[in-house]
């Protein structure tokens, strides 16, 4: 299960937004497919979701958005901006 | 105090606040609460420093806000306070606690400038019958609305933030940042309505000579403020090749000549008038001041003026300008703080920064301000100074007849003395003028004694 981190705070504007870290003192642009997925994942959506909705929403296609996601939360996860609390995960991690 | 004087660091109170200005970090003793401390470097950006040392004592980053002066600090230096805002507050704490700052009284703070700083902090962001604009960065949460324009306007331009930033200046109505992008680096300049001139000044230079101001992104007039790319290349501060001093020296004489043709518009601006009229008409206010005030309070070594003195000076001046005017200069764009660091070399020539002290005026003045600086930093010998001039006037040799320059060369260090002095007295005037203004306005009309006395004896200036 991917979820943003407890630092992460989102704030918006008209055509995208900001994601600050407030434990590490840091900003990041967003545009409006990157607030989307940051909403959705607060949400509790898993990445099968996001990918229907961000395709649904922005009218793009599955594959599309699939890869545009993917980019997108290895670029948080680099910025330390997404947890990953999957058991399976997590095990299959350890044993790499 | 010892300790202040004594390790060049200065103490500092922190008021460490929510974002929405209702809870602040206190450290608890018993029953009693003080403010975080810290120590910071004297004369060096606040801001800066105080957002380093809070992150480095405490363990949270953090925005400045400004400083707060609470009654009854006085001169103490045990009385400095600013105000920061936790970015945004945070649970968990490595120090201290938060609190209610309405539920605080001044009973428990054994230290009654703590309290008192923590009162004059929530008085201060009390409506002050202003527009919210006039005080863009008073209110603690201001810092995700300017990162948010600035992602915006980053946007259009293909850029976007990448995480660290740094603040360098902060107060109600001013800022200075700089973010990192994902291509170089930009800055937030924020000059609120206390410097009416730098934000239109600095916007009609950028269009008017593109090439020898940093780009500009986006402006924002609410906040006087723009967003621009950080001036690539080396700064002319780090410097002491003759050379590349003389490279700047071209450079500012290649930027006053472009500006030639918008006199109307650097006026319109705002840029201050230093015309040789404007300067003539200053002069008699700015002497008559060293005449009229009582002789004792015009400086505290004794070394005060007759009246006699002061109306040689004047009329040394007077000539000056006169001279500067019968040569027949345009008035071009200059800079009265043209220090190197002000001056970077990109690939495509020199780009001046910092247009706060802008004017319009005779184009010598700015010049004899770089001399200055060049004789600093190179120590040249007659030589190298002849070249530093040479690299000065050549491309002005396509735009002025041949012996302009020369003739107006003679009388540019006096006259640039004043219209420098008569700036800091024109600004001091709109202020309670302290001793140590006086003091250093003195010291300046000191030293058009000394130019004016030598240029009598030497026939020549430089």
């Amino acid at each position: 299960m991917l979820t943003i981190s407890r630092s992460a705070r989102l704030s918006k504007s008209s055509d995208g937004g900001i994601l600050l870290d407030v434990e590490r003192g840091l900003v990041f642009s967003l545009n409006p497919v990157g607030i989307r997925i940051v909403e959705l994942l607060q949400d509790g959506n898993d990445v099968l979701r996001l990918a229907n909705t961000i395709s649904q929403e922005f009218r793009i296609s599955q594959e599309i958005a699939r890869t545009d996601i993917a980019d997108f939360l290895t670029a948080l996860q680099e910025q330390h901006l997404l947890n990953d609390t999957c058991p399976n995960r997590r095990s299959t991690d350890r044993g790499a | 105090m010892l300790s202040e004087l004594g390790n060049g660091r200065e103490p500092w109170g922190i008021l460490v606040v929510s974002p929405d200005g209702e809870q602040i970090l206190l450290y608890r003793d018993g029953e009693n609460f003080s403010v975080p401390r810290v120590e910071i470097p004297r004369y060096e950006r606040v801001a800066a420093n105080i957002n380093r040392t809070v992150g480095q004592d405490l363990g949270i980053p953090v925005i400045s806000l400004y400083p707060i002066i609470p009654a009854g600090s006085g001169d103490l230096a045990g009385g400095r306070y600013h105000a920061v805002t936790a970015f945004p507050k945070s649970g968990d704490l490595p120090h201290g606690e938060w609190k209610l700052i309405s539920s605080m009284s001044a009973e428990s703070f054994p230290c009654r400038l703590d309290f008192s700083a923590i009162h004059a902090f929530r008085a201060g962001l009390e409506p002050r019958g202003a527009e919210p604009e006039t005080f863009p960065f008073l209110q603690p949460d201001w810092f995700a609305d300017v990162a948010r324009w600035v992602a915006d306007a980053l946007r259009s331009h293909a850029l976007r933030l990448t995480g660290p930033f740094q603040q360098f200046n902060a107060d109600s109505l001013f800022s200075l940042i700089r973010f990192d992008t994902n291509g170089r680096a930009v800055w937030l300049k924020a000059v609120g309505a206390g410097n009416s001139r730098e934000f239109p000044l600095t916007l009609a230079l950028a269009q008017l000579c593109p090439a020898r101001i940093p780009k500009i992104l986006a402006s924002k007039p609410e906040w006087r403020a723009w967003l621009a790319v950080e001036a690539s290349g080396v700064c002319l501060s780090e410097s002491s090749d003759a050379r590349q001093w003389e490279y700047a020296a071209a450079e500012l004489a290649r930027l006053q000549i472009t500006s030639i043709r918008a006199a109307d518009t650097l006026r319109s601006a705002g840029a201050r008038d230093l015309t040789c009229d404007g300067l003539r008409l200053l002069a008699e206010s700015f002497f008559a001041f060293f005449t009229s005030s009582p002789r004792d309070s015009l400086t505290s070594d004794g070394n005060t003026f007759r009246g006699e003195e002061i109306e040689d000076i004047k009329n040394a001046v007077l000539d000056c300008l006169a001279n500067l005017q019968a040569v027949g200069l345009p008035n071009t764009v200059g800079h009265m703080d043209l220090n190197p660091a002000n001056i970077f070399f990109t690939e495509a020539g020199c780009v001046f920064l910092d247009w706060a002290e802008g004017f319009l005026g005779n184009p010598l003045f700015s010049f004899e301000y770089l001399l200055q600086h060049f004789r600093r930093a190179v120590s040249p010998g007659a030589q190298e100074e002849t070249r530093f001039r040479e690299a000065y006037l050549l491309p002005w040799r396509e735009v002025v007849s041949p012996g302009g320059f020369e003739a107006a060369i003679s009388s540019a260090p006096l006259a640039a003395l004043f219209a420098y002095a008569a700036t800091a007295w024109s600004d001091s005037t709109k202020r309670a003028l302290n001793l140590a203004g006086v003091n250093y306005l003195a010291s300046l009309v000191r030293k058009m004694r000394r130019i004016a006395a030598s240029s009598r004896t030497e026939g020549v200036l430089l």
